[in-house]
């Protein structure tokens, strides 16, 4: 096997993301501590480079054949698929850094690393999204989480954060030992741990094996891949793994809430979809009913928690938790072939603009910090600050999935492929809970539109410029997703037929 | 023959150790045990003809890890011995866990339900077989760990130092 | 003899022979030398005996102190560079030649050289945030 310097060309993004984490770092450590204020700035040159060239590859191939490159043997995957992921991953980090740029000047958070942890994570899921092989996906999964981790640990001054910090670890660790347990009784049942070759050019890779083995009932198998699937699901906060999701979203800082809520769930999901529908294909009918019963306690749980809550941030978390269940939904549905992994991008990107969107308005409304996140604090908002409000109003109405808001089209999608799949039953329980959820998003609406304030009581905005772009650019995309979505559709359709090729 | 002998000895060696690890009182003394055991599994790995894993396990496991623990212990517990009691419904919960686990693992092995699948090396495997497969098939891996192990690092210093300049 | 499916290299263990030699002849070899004094010197301890030897000084304080936490930033730096150490092992076995035949010697050369470069970054920030000088 040789690898060629040509193969890490297709590695650009990646590499750029790389390099900017340790020009961060080390930029960091020889400026004054004065100028540190810059970092943000410099983070945001690697992820607009990345998010260009990722964009290029993109369009260059709209219209055209897709492209499929292997790099490194069979360990990555360079296609569409990974490259609109990477899409996601970059919104999400850049939309994050906007966020964080006065709240971490104003908390006297160290700058250099908050921004060179978040370059490192998104790192690790832009590598997630490539790896077609356990081993690569493993260490890509913790350099992600190591770096999420420490950044939902980063204001260290307060004890929720450190405590949100310290769970978050103690069960990833736990998770990430389920990982590796999965991976190695999956290699000692396979011998390989390649999880397939879209190519067709080698066949001792998991996919092949299953089949040319005849391994569908095989223990030791079962047991892997019941292993990797928990230790997966941890990441993607799916009930009943999601027991660190509450505390963590809580504690952590806010704009790393942010993040963490759009981008580590995006890659845990573009891993899962990789390792079922690539590898484990041929054990479809095993794992379809496992993920059917997660979906609906993911839907139910989270939705049923998030109309409890009066705090703004923990409603969202819940909710957060919800929509990795209609995800899975999407999953579920693997038998729909290319429009179910169309629908897991598409609806990852959604979430993107319109979570962050969120988490960015309770931002403006907190004043940047942590503060006035009740329910009650977004009384009369709409009279005070109509711009405010009205985004607000925009990526609720989006996450509760009305018509002509990407959350809509996101949903619509998903529905779609369960149906394709027979899976009706599953496609009247996201129904339900997507009504479910109305209650408890439109609240929010309704406290900002239909009531009023005391004048004595009205606490000032943020105004921040940063704040205001990252909102814009969230707004944009909901709407544009929303209303033209043609585009963002033919690249996800294309991100489907590439990661199953034809008679794959 | 001799490989028996070998299973059996280093075996009894690990089991009584970390059962001894698991009662002790004294978590300095736990800690040693452990490395005991440490050792004994290093023992496996050579017997399976796997150097560098044993080497491995124990310069990375009996070496640096186990200093940590005992660190730790050193840290947390310096009057005290023992540790506070364990709730009895968490220990039923190990205990149930532990055995389940026991069931599937001697039933793994005594059906050898896919095992056998893994390509082995006639004589085991060299440091050098390692090195080479490290550094070409499975560059990128090894590339990656060093990431990790940079994020590992800053994460270590933000967290547990003091105050950061 | 239970056999296993996976079929054990003939006797790998037998190379290690000397060192399990080295290992049961050093556990003796302490051994004896605890027993030896238990059998020939004689035993009349007092209470001034019994206490642990201090340099000579009387024991003041507990035995059991807590340790400073600037240890344990040394060792999880430790275990890192450790770590490290592990992977440019097998590097080393390898440097003896049989890559560079191949045409791969450059391309394993600049492979490792980004290994080591990015762990160089981690020393040079580890040093800059000043976790190398004892406060």
């Amino acid at each position: 096997m040789t690898t060629t310097w040509r193969e890490l060309g297709y590695l650009t993004p990646e590499l750029v993301v790389l390099l900017g984490a340790a020009a961060v770092l080390l930029l960091d450590l020889f400026l004054p501590r004065g100028r540190r204020r810059v970092l943000g700035g410099v983070a945001l040159v690697p992820l607009g480079v990345a998010l260009g060239w990722v964009l290029r590859a993109l369009w260059a191939q709209s219209g055209g054949p897709s492209q499929l490159h292997k790099v490194f043997g069979a360990l990555l995957l360079r296609d569409p698929y990974s490259l609109g992921f990477d899409v996601v991953f970059l919104v999400a980090a850049i939309l994050g850094v906007l966020l964080s740029l006065r709240y971490v000047e104003r908390e006297a958070l160290p700058a250099g690393e908050y921004y060179a942890l978040t370059l490192f994570a998104v790192f690790g899921m832009m590598m997630m999204a490539m790896s077609a092989e356990l081993i690569t996906l493993f260490i890509s999964y913790e350099i992600l989480s190591l770096a999420v981790y420490v950044l939902a640990g980063i204001a260290r001054g307060r004890a929720v954060s450190a405590e949100a910090s310290l769970k978050y670890f103690l069960l990833g660790a736990f998770a990430s030992g389920f990982l590796v347990y999965g991976i190695a009784l999956v290699y000692g049942a396979t011998g390989t741990t390649v999880l397939y070759d879209p190519l067709g050019q080698s066949a001792s890779t998991i996919s092949g094996l299953i089949l040319e083995r005849g391994l569908f009932g095989n223990a030791l198998l079962l047991a892997g891949l019941a292993l990797l699937v928990v230790g997966i699901a941890f990441k993607a906060a799916i009930v009943p793994f999601h027991a660190w999701v509450p505390d963590v979203y809580e504690g952590a800082p806010l704009p790393v809430t942010a993040f963490m809520s759009a981008g580590v769930k995006a890659a845990a999901f573009a891993a899962f979809a990789r390792l079922l529908f690539g590898g484990f294909r041929n054990l479809g009918e095993v794992w379809q009913p496992v993920l059917w019963v997660l979906a609906v306690l993911t839907m139910v749980l989270g939705n049923a928690a998030a109309i409890r809550q009066q705090n703004v941030k923990r409603m969202l978390a819940y909710s957060s938790i919800a929509h990795a269940g209609y995800l899975l939904v999407a999953l579920a549905a693997y038998t729909a072939r290319d429009v179910a992994i169309g629908s897991v991008l598409y609806y990852a990107l959604t979430y993107t603009a319109m979570g962050v969107g969120a988490f960015a308005i309770l931002l403006v409304v907190g004043q940047e910090g942590e503060a006035n996140q009740e329910l009650s604090d977004y009384r009369g908002l709409a009279s005070r600050h109509p711009w405010a409000a009205a985004a607000m109003g925009l990526f609720m109405i989006s996450l509760a999935g009305f018509p002509l808001t990407a959350g809509f089209l996101g949903k619509f999608y998903i529905l779609n492929a369960a149906l394709r799949a027979d899976l009706d039953g599953l496609a009247v329980v996201l129904g339900l809970a997507s009504v479910v959820s109305w209650y408890y998003y439109l609240r929010v609406v309704w406290f900002m539109y239909m009531t009023e304030v005391p004048k004595a009581a009205v606490r000032p905005i943020s105004r921040a410029t940063s704040l205001g772009v990252a909102v814009a650019v969230a707004a944009l995309l909901v709407i544009a997703l929303g209303v033209f979505p043609s585009t963002a559709l033919a690249v996800a359709q294309m991100a489907g037929h590439t990661l199953l090729p034809l008679g794959y | 023959m001799t490989e028996w002998i070998l299973f059996v000895v280093l075996s009894v060696i690990a089991i009584g150790s970390a059962v001894m690890m698991l009662v002790g009182r004294n978590p300095v003394h736990c800690a040693l045990w452990l490395v005991l055991t440490f050792f004994c599994v290093a023992g496996f790995f050579l017997t399976l003809g796997a150097p560098f894993l044993a080497a491995v396990q124990i310069i990375v496991y009996t070496g640096a890890i186990m200093i940590l623990f005992l660190f730790v212990v050193m840290l947390v517990n310096p009057e005290r011995e023992g540790e506070p009691a364990v709730p009895a419904s968490h220990r039923r919960a190990g205990l149930t866990l532990a055995a389940v686990l026991l069931v599937v693992m001697v039933g793994a092995i005594t059906t050898r339900s896919g095992l056998g699948a893994i390509p082995t090396e006639p004589g085991g495997v060299t440091l050098r077989q390692v090195g080479t497969a490290l550094l070409t098939e499975w560059m990128l891996p090894f590339e990656l760990t060093s990431v990790l192990l940079l994020v590992a690092m800053i994460g270590a210093i933000v967290l547990a130092r003091r105050r950061i300049e | 003899m239970p056999t296993l499916t996976t079929p054990i290299p003939a006797n790998p263990a037998a190379d290690w022979l000397p060192v399990a030699v080295f290992l049961v002849t050093a556990v003796l070899f302490a051994a004896v030398l605890l027993w030896i004094p238990r059998l020939i010197a004689p035993r009349h301890p007092t209470p001034d005996k019994a206490r642990p030897y201090e340099c000579g000084e009387r024991v003041s304080g507990e035995f059991w102190q807590q340790i400073h936490i600037g240890y344990y930033l040394f060792a999880l730096v430790f275990i890192i560079f450790d770590v490290e150490v592990v992977f440019l092992w097998p590097y080393v076995r390898v440097l003896g030649g049989r890559l560079i035949p191949q045409g791969l010697g450059l391309f394993v050369f600049f492979d490792l050289l980004l290994f080591v470069g990015i762990l160089v970054v981690a020393l040079v920030y580890a040093w800059r945030k000043g976790v190398l000088r004892w406060e």
